[in-house]
């Protein structure tokens, strides 16, 4: 089981391996700029525990932690 | 030009990238506000002059891609197809460039004329962020022009770029993606099929189009699609998949690699510097800290609308009145003057007075929106509103609503998705709103005076416990529509926290200036129809029996008092007894008493049902129109006489009309029904068309005498009343 963007640490950076959310949310993630190999990092989570913040290509989203689960990465530093 | 038809520039660009900004600073704020056909989307335009080039300007919804799945969505590339359109200012924010190039790629690919103007170039700069635009415009094959849009810089630049635009003959677009091959064959499969839906277009744009239907087809909701097109889609998709192989991915994917490779020519960072929004965040959104901002913050809001706008709605009410008196005084009495006086002025002030909180709270959204903090409120209060099925987005109107429900529901327009916005514009009304309150405090003085219940006072209880109720019946409501009316995947959450900004005065004020203009140009035409429509529904047929017999009882004061203040006094009491036959005598009258066996089990007689109807007004009317029913005249919540003839009225049996039960009962019934015409009329404004708020009217009301009926009968099966 690969790691998701949930499992990472805060500010660990990493690389996207794939998003899997169903068509629709998966294609605007993906038009939003997060494509397979772009680099990720999860800024804050909000004060109730959910939705999560993660900083790509210079902004800010947040995404909560249900589809953040569906989005693999790959933590920098492991193989 | 070979037919006159008007020909459009689109403005187009991501959320948050100062396009509206741009938009104003070009247009000089002169915009025109319309819909565009079929979706509730405001289309915001305004009339340009450039050269010997007469246009308009349209101002997009702000968006990622043309990329659609919705009739909303769809708008953008119905518009770019548009045989007038003649080019495109594609509006990019410098600091998140390859998000917002990935649109101008795009609008670029689609073949119109574009030019990218590229925003708040000074926020780049202070990042480190380096921007060749001469090499960018090489890439793109299209003018690139830095503009920082607040300090309206660089704007002569962009409308000369835009004036050669438009006049220059326009070549097939230099800028061409490497999409692999597979993909390349389906999309020239596809391109014959889509040539046969649009033949007008040129052969160059086939294979663009193909590439659209692509990844837009499949689990949309787009109109005019033909089948054909679908259905080849549907193969080459499933085709796809059988072998591995990801369009959408492909597609965005390529189309991303060649925008990462034209960045990393034309852009380079120097010692990047951390942003004081980062900075910003850090409090803003603290567990602690983030939690107590937010609450003062929505507080400070809630305090403005419900305590802030009362002055300016007592001085339009009052306004309101003295126009009324006004013109009476002018005007012989008869229907002319009642029609005027009851019907057109108290339909105007009914309209009017919503004025200030319109304003307030779009001013508020307004900042809120454009400094970046809206975005966190969301993401703050989400994890609340996931729970009912609500975006995060709604809190705001929700919490708007226990002021009104009219500049709440408008308020839903920050809320994205049709869908999400439906459900909370049909569930807020329940909020108990400002409204509300003096109904409540007639029925708690009326039965619950001089009570307590242990260390409370049995009112405050009751009070408490109303405005606890419709939290609760609120958040009911959404979840169930959520299931069953508007049944559909759970809101999604994705949404861009962006950077915080100052936002411009100038900007708050024209936008929430707009808005209220809809509301009163609109909305208002409704409000007025429906306040002549219940004038006349309360007023008649007029009795020329009663006019007769107060006229002779009138007649017999005057000779038989015995001093002139007795004889004023004994007048005007005929006066209001008078008003109060002829209302009873009145269409809504007669309704009230032939509705009074559906309401006995609910505690209410016939002149409560003539409080309702005319409560429909504003609830609040109820009021003053149980006054006129008792024959008391003029009265507010707290009249001592009133509430005297409350507790006086008794049912044909002899028992008090007014228990605590019932009184309980009547307060339930106002909280839950939407004894309200301009949120019926604003509902129908912001939804489109008439289904939504007939829906929220019947299912309102049911509810309303449910609950009302459980009370009653429940609380004298248990011994109450």
């Amino acid at each position: 089981m690969k790691p998701s963007l949930v499992d990472l640490p805060l500010g660990q950076h990493a690389e996207i391996v794939s998003i899997d959310c169903g068509r629709r949310l998966s294609r605007r993630l993906m038009e939003m700029g997060l494509l397979p190999g772009t680099r990720i990092r999860v800024v804050r989570v909000a004060p109730l525990g959910d939705p999560i913040e993660v900083r790509v290509r210079n902004y800010s989203l947040s995404v909560r932690r249900a589809e953040a689960a569906k989005i693999a990465v790959n933590p920098e530093g492991t193989a | 030009m070979t037919h006159k038809v008007s020909p459009q520039v689109l403005v187009a660009g991501n959320p948050n990238c100062g396009k509206s900004t741009l938009f104003n600073a070009l247009s000089g704020g002169s915009a025109h506000v319309g819909n565009y056909p079929g979706v509730t989307v405001d289309r915001t335009s305004a009339r340009m002059r450039l050269g010997a080039q007469d246009f308009e300007l349209v101002d997009l919804p702000g968006m990622y891609s043309l990329t659609a799945s919705s009739p909303e969505e769809q708008l953008a590339v119905n518009a770019l197809t548009e045989s007038d359109t003649r080019g495109v200012i594609c509006v990019v924010d410098s600091t998140t460039l390859e998000r917002g190039l990935y649109l101008a790629l795009q609008l670029v690919e689609s073949g119109v004329p574009v030019v990218v103007a590229l925003n708040m170039m000074d926020s780049a700069e202070r990042m480190g962020l380096h921007i060749d635009t001469d090499r960018l415009s090489e890439l793109f094959g299209t003018p690139v022009i830095p503009v920082v849009a607040t300090k309206r810089r660089g704007l002569d630049a962009l409308l000369a770029a835009l004036g050669e635009q438009l006049e220059s003959v326009h070549e097939t677009p230099k800028l061409r993606v490497a999409y692999p091959a597979d993909l390349e064959a389906n999309v020239a499969n596809l391109a014959p099929v889509v040539a046969q839906w649009r033949p007008e277009t040129a052969a160059n744009q086939h294979r663009v189009f193909a590439l659209w239907c692509l990844l837009s087809l499949g689990e949309d909701s787009l109109r005019g699609v033909p089948d054909a097109v679908r259905h080849a889609v549907q193969s080459i998709h499933e085709a796809a998949a059988a072998r591995g192989r990801n369009i959408d991915l492909e597609i965005i994917s390529s189309r991303y690699a060649w925008l990462d490779e034209a960045v990393g020519e034309a852009c380079f960072m120097q010692d990047p510097r951390p942003s004081w929004s980062e900075r910003i965040d850090r409090v803003l959104t603290h567990p602690i800290a983030g939690l107590v901002i937010f609450a003062v913050v929505m507080f400070a809001i809630f305090e403005a609308l419900f305590a802030g706008a009362e002055p300016l709605i007592g001085a339009i009410e009052r306004a309101t009145g003295f126009m009324q008196a006004q013109t009476a005084a002018i005007l012989p009495a008869g229907v002319l003057q009642d029609l005027i006086v009851e019907g057109i002025i108290a339909g105007v002030g009914n309209v009017v007075v919503f004025a200030p909180q319109i304003l307030m709270l779009f001013l508020f959204i307004g900042f809120l929106e454009d400094s970046g903090y809206l975005a966190r409120v969301a993401f703050v209060i989400d994890r609340v509103m996931k729970a009912v099925g609500l975006h995060g987005k709604a809190f705001v109107p929700l919490l708007s609503g226990f002021a009104c429900a009219v500049p709440a529901v408008m308020a839903t327009r920050t809320i994205e998705r049709r869908r999400d916005r439906l459900v909370t514009m049909l569930a807020l009304p329940l909020m108990s709103c400002s409204a509300r309150l003096p109904v409540y405090i007639l029925v708690v003085g009326t039965v619950f005076a001089g009570q307590s219940l242990g260390w409370f006072s049995a009112g405050a209880v009751a009070l408490f416990s109303m405005y606890t109720l419709s939290v609760l019946v609120t958040l009911a409501a959404a979840a169930v529509i959520r299931r069953t009316v508007l049944p559909g995947p759970a809101p999604t959450f994705v949404l861009e926290m962006p950077p915080y900004r100052w936002p411009s005065a100038q900007i708050l004020w024209i936008n929430a200036w707009r808005r209220l203009r809809i509301f009163l140009v609109d909305a208002g035409t409704i409000i007025l129809a429906m306040t002549i429509l219940l004038w006349a529904l309360l007023s008649f047929p007029k009795s020329e029996a009663l006019t007769e017999h107060y006229a002779a009882e009138r007649a017999r004061v005057e000779q038989t008092a015995s001093s002139e203040m007795e004889k004023a006094h004994a007048i005007q009491s005929l006066d209001a007894q008078e008003a109060g036959a002829q209302l009873a005598n009145s269409l809504g009258g007669r309704f009230g008493h032939a509705i009074e066996p559906a309401l006995r089990p609910i505690g209410f007689d016939w002149q409560i049902g003539v409080g309702i109807i005319g409560a429909f007004a504003a609830r609040e009317v109820f009021i003053s129109t149980l006054g006129v029913v008792f024959g008391i005249g003029e009265a507010d919540e707290e009249n001592k006489p009133l509430r005297q003839a409350l507790r006086d009225a008794r049912h044909a049996d002899g028992s008090p009309v007014m228990t605590p039960l019932s009184g309980i009962s009547l307060m339930v019934f106002f909280l839950l029904a939407c004894q309200c015409m301009s949120t019926i009329a604003v509902v129908k404004k912001e939804s489109g068309s008439w289904k939504w708020p007939v829906f929220l009217f019947s299912y309102m009301t049911v509810l309303a005498y449910l609950a009302s009926l459980a009370v009653y009968q429940g609380g004298q099966l248990l011994g109450y009343g």
